[in-house]
């Protein structure tokens, strides 16, 4: 057990800088949490003292935000100065898991929404950034080709028949001039701009192998619930831009083979 | 030497960027050193499916694998961890293997997994290092023993980087590395940078770390290069090979029988300021060191 505990106080030491301050200003209260030979104590009490524990803790602050960063590029840059301590917050709350940069995206964003509905996030452009965002990575990671094998399969449907959005393309709600504000995220000015209230709805589309962003008329718009589904069945007569851009396949009965399909 | 494998000549670690490097200059390496874990997503334990690779870049390694003889450079296995165990990552790299037939595997010397009394599982966000003690010998021994059987071709373990050091060690680092590829039928990965960045920073003789290691058991060598930050030198595969390492390349080149190749890292962030053009000549230096001790 020794060595187990000495690598976990070692790992909990390299995700706090906090934890090695405390360690060097109290070592017995930190360390009797660990059950360590008295070689391991000295050994960690000595680490923390060390300038390349200052380099491990950076390092892993560094492959840390690195999936956030890279994946939520916009809602982090929205977050402006309070990115640094939501950061702090949620590295505190949440342990790093598995490395994995789907599932820390996904934990972060859990925990962005919470705080977003808790009223802490100052920025009002975050949470549709973020929603923006997790679809376009969801598109982006989704099995492209397999999709479209399997949407080949499906006859085009007729004026009235009952369809879905196409798996390879995700609708989205704005609350703000969506050029605007996309233009300003890119720009990486989005944190101190001013961005003109406008409800709206864009498809975006993996179809074609690039994303595609189209904007949806209004009428779309006040056909979805606040949840965003439908609330009459989705025909190509209901939503013909969708229809017109190839967004929309037949709805079929699910099965266990088209899981993946209904699943996207 | 109880592996068969030819020799290879030079090679570049896969990333990002490495794709449209070699469909514009085919001919600037002899192999390519593949990262599995960066191919897929892993849902972790009990997730259905488990694994789900990227379309986008199975799509390399498919154009790869019919050009290049390719290498396993995994980074999951945590070989150092004190309680961890991972079957279905095993049998995953495995798989793997037999798609894309790697002509070695190797992973690092360090852990990155931790698993707490309370069963919780926790990732270090990096490659901690090991003290060098005959207690991780042995769990380390086990675990590559273990391992050996399940991976169809030589088992490497590359030397770590080390910010930190532990006092009071039982054993030197070379004298360690010995041990366990005599003890576990290991071979190695020298990662030249990373001894370079041992040494700059914890000030002792590289080459004399080299003289106690034995070389025959290295089947690859790692150069990359890295920056300073703040005191400390870093391994950030940011751009071009310090002198330093060019110069223990070929110090050991002579003394390394069993080795098949010399892989070229460096990190795709770096590509904007560290272009094609020095990528091609990191390569081209470590072919001529190559092609000097290994005429054709």
């Amino acid at each position: 057990m020794s060595v187990a505990s000495f690598q976990q106080a070692l790992c909990d030491l390299i995700a706090s800088p906090r934890l090695c301050r405390a360690l060097r200003a109290a070592p017995d209260e930190v360390l009797a949490n660990y059950e360590l030979s008295a070689r391991e104590r000295a050994r960690l009490c000595d680490v923390v003292w060390q300038r390349g524990m200052s380099t491990n803790c950076s390092l892993y602050r560094a492959n840390r935000v690195t999936p956030l960063y890279m994946l939520l590029t916009y809602t982090c840059r929205s977050l402006g100065d309070q990115f640094r301590s939501l950061l702090d917050e949620f590295w505190d709350a949440k342990i790093y898991r598995d490395g994995q940069f789907s599932s820390e995206v996904e934990r972060f964003a859990a925990f962005l929404r919470k705080r977003i509905a808790d009223g802490i996030v100052s920025s009002p452009f975050t949470a549709e950034l973020l929603e923006f965002e997790l679809k376009l990575n969801a598109l982006r990671s989704a099995p492209r080709k397999q999709l479209l094998r399997e949407v080949k399969t499906l006859p085009a449907p007729g004026p009235d028949t009952p369809c879905r959005i196409h798996p390879l393309a995700r609708l989205v709600r704005f609350h703000h001039d969506p050029d605007a504000l996309l233009d300003a995220a890119e720009r990486n000015v989005i944190a101190s701009a001013k961005i003109p209230r406008r409800e709206s709805l864009l498809a975006l589309s993996l179809v074609d192998g690039e994303v595609r962003v189209i904007q949806l008329p209004d009428d779309i718009r006040r056909a979805l619930d606040d949840d965003g589904q439908f609330l009459e069945s989705l025909t190509p007569q209901l939503a013909p831009a969708l229809a017109d851009a190839g967004l929309l396949v037949e709805r079929r009965n699910r099965n266990k083979s088209a899981r993946l399909f209904m699943d996207a | 030497m109880r592996d068969s494998a030819s020799a290879l000549g030079v090679g570049i670690l896969h990333n990002p960027v490495v794709p449209d490097l070699l469909k514009s200059d085919p001919g600037m390496v002899d192999y390519v050193s593949i990262m599995p874990d960066l191919f897929w997503a892993d849902g972790g334990p009990g997730a259905n499916p488990r694994f789900s690779e990227s379309e986008s870049w199975m799509e390399f390694i498919d154009w790869a694998c019919g050009r290049y003889p390719l290498v396993a450079h995994s980074i999951g296995l945590s070989l150092g961890s004190a309680v961890f165990s991972d079957d279905a990552y095993v049998e995953q790299l495995a798989d793997w293997h037999r798609r894309y037939r790697f002509l070695w595997h190797s992973d690092h010397l360090s852990f990155a997994q931790v698993r707490s009394a309370s069963g919780q599982e926790q990732h270090a966000g990096m490659a901690v290092p090991l003290p060098l003690d005959f207690e991780v010998l042995r769990l380390l021994t086990a675990r590559i023993q273990a391992l050996r059987p399940r991976l169809p071709t030589p088992f490497l373990v590359e030397n770590a980087v080390a910010y930190v050091t532990f006092s009071d060690e039982e054993m030197s680092e070379p004298a360690f590395l010995n041990s366990l590829v005599r003890d576990s039928g290991c071979w190695l990965l020298l990662d030249l940078h990373n001894l370079y960045t041992n040494a700059r920073n914890h000030k002792f003789d590289a080459s004399a770390f080299l003289r106690q290691l034995d070389l025959d058991a290295v089947v690859e060598v790692h150069v990359a290069g890295g920056t300073e930050e703040d005191g400390v030198y870093t391994d950030a595969h940011s751009g071009p090979c310090p002198e330093a390492v060019w110069s223990l390349l070929e110090e050991i080149m002579p003394c390394t029988p069993n080795l098949k190749g010399i892989t070229f890292e460096f990190h795709d962030s770096y590509f904007p300021i560290f272009g094609a053009k020095d990528v091609r000549a990191q390569l081209d230096r470590a072919r001529a060191i190559w092609s000097r001790h290994r005429p054709r």
